[in-house]
């Protein structure tokens, strides 16, 4: 009895330190890819609480999946990957709702207000409204037995829409209309971004390991919205410029699964 | 070579009659329209929306004019068929509207006038016509500019009520109660006219 349990114990406990002990999960694939959701947190935001700020298909602290992802180790050490991620924010969903009641509770007392975008989604979901970040960069590898961290270099795009923003404002016991319109310089903006990265985890089998994604990003805006303000009867207008020309620094925190394709 | 392009040239309309009866078009029918007569309601703007007033003050600066402009169909024609081939229904083009309604006499002039002393400047009986615009849709349009829209073909049985909206876009500063003469003249010579109901312009 004791024998066998001599034996027992020798297999439980020899079993895991094989597994540590034996190099064939080291650097072996060549090909990965990596499905990963997380979120994004602003260091410095883009956002100025202002009525222009809903024109933007932006937020500073968003939700992110990343659909599509592919990486290719052509060394050892060295590889490159391509990501590309949507995020979005429950208040990006809600800009279209937010922007009347701005301008309802802005001109409310003195006219009838007619709000609307320029672009209504009419299939509305979490995705409707969104940021896609897309990343091409130079992985460093470092694999251990079970362990593994990337650190990474990544020069990309942060792109997003910029919606065109219309009321018009019936004066209340007259004629007279006016005409709101907030207008971008472009309605698609993609900016040029730089992103230190590091995806680190476990290797809970062959071919999947558990993943943890940190990622340092920055870009920077140049962003101009025009507020016209038209009165239609004279055709009189008066213009407002709102600038968003900012370098913005975001951080984002994630986790996912990688899979070794080969 | 010579008898080459005579012979095109002699063949020329019916190739393009041949290209016009590819088209699978339906019949057109054209028929024409003569402006009959006009009603007018006062309108008060002072809410989100235009509403007809029968009220017996009006805010001035939220004043307007409805005019209902009658329209009477007079005749009616087919679109002829092509000379030497009929429809071949072979193909697509773009084809004429089913139905169109064309004027039989335009509106040459379309003028409003005061009935009391307007301001300093308008007595009474004198053109306040630029004091007027036509509105639609959030736009405004001065009366001379909008002719070409009266004048315009119609589409559908439903256009031969038109309503036009004027919106007083310069407030009265003589009088309170206020009367308007809406004149259009058309190209036959005709003149269609009515007077506003009376009301007082606070």
């Amino acid at each position: 009895m004791m024998k066998a349990f001599a034996v027992f114990v020798l297999l439980v406990a020899t079993h895991p330190l094989c597994l540590l002990g034996q190099d064939s999960t080291r650097y072996h694939s060549r090909w990965q890819t990596n499905l990963a959701f997380g979120s994004y947190m602003p260091l410095t935001t883009l956002l100025k609480n202002t009525d222009t700020d809903y024109l933007l298909e932006f937020d500073d602290r968003t939700s992110y999946i990343q659909l599509i992802n592919a990486a290719y180790f052509f060394r050892r050490h060295w590889g490159i990957e391509f990501n590309f991620q949507f995020s979005s924010s429950s208040g990006m969903q809600k800009r279209d709702e937010r922007f009347q009641q701005l301008m309802q509770s802005r001109y409310e007392y003195n006219y009838y207000v007619e709000p609307s975008f320029s672009t209504q989604t009419l299939a509305s979901n979490y995705f409707s409204d969104k940021v896609e970040r897309s990343y091409l960069g130079l992985i460093y590898r470092l694999e251990y037995k079970r362990f593994f961290i990337y650190p990474k270099f990544s020069l990309g795009f942060t792109s997003f829409k910029i919606d065109r923003g219309i009321a018009f404002l019936k004066e209340k016991n007259s004629n007279q209309v006016l005409k709101v319109t907030y207008a971008p310089n472009e309605r698609v903006k993609d900016f040029g971004t730089v992103a230190l990265s590091a995806k680190l985890g476990y290797k809970l089998s062959k071919r999947i390991y558990f993943n943890i994604d940190f990622l340092l990003a920055h870009f920077k805006t140049d962003i101009t919205i025009t507020k016209t303000t038209t009165d239609l009867n004279t055709e009189e207008f008066q213009e407002e410029k709102t600038d968003y020309k900012k370098n913005i620094f975001t951080m984002s925190l994630g986790a996912g699964l990688v899979f070794v394709l080969k | 070579m010579k008898a080459k392009k005579v012979l095109f040239f002699l063949l020329l309309p019916l190739l393009c009659d041949l290209l016009i009866s590819c088209c699978k078009c339906d019949d057109s029918v054209t028929k024409h329209y003569s402006n009959d007569s006009i009603s007018l309601i006062n309108l008060d703007n002072t809410g989100s929306e235009l509403i007809e007033s029968g009220a017996e003050a009006i805010d001035k600066d939220a004043y307007g004019i409805r005019i209902n402009l009658k329209l009477r169909e007079i005749a009616s024609s087919r679109l002829s068929p092509g000379m030497f081939i009929t429809s071949a229904y072979a193909t697509s083009c773009e084809c004429p509207p089913p139905l169109e309604y064309l004027p039989k006499d335009s509106i040459v002039s379309f003028q409003v006038f005061t009935i009391n002393d307007f301001d300093s400047g308008h007595m009474a009986g004198a053109d306040i016509s630029a004091y007027l615009k036509i509105y639609f849709n959030y736009n405004f349009l001065p009366i001379e500019e909008s002719l070409s829209r009266f004048n315009s073909p119609r589409y559908y049985e439903e256009d031969f009520n038109s309503r036009i909206d004027l919106l007083l876009m310069t407030a009265p500063t003589l009088n309170v109660l206020h009367q308007f003469k809406v004149q259009i003249t058309l190209s036959d010579g005709r003149v269609l006219e009515q007077l506003t109901p009376e009301t007082e312009l606070i």
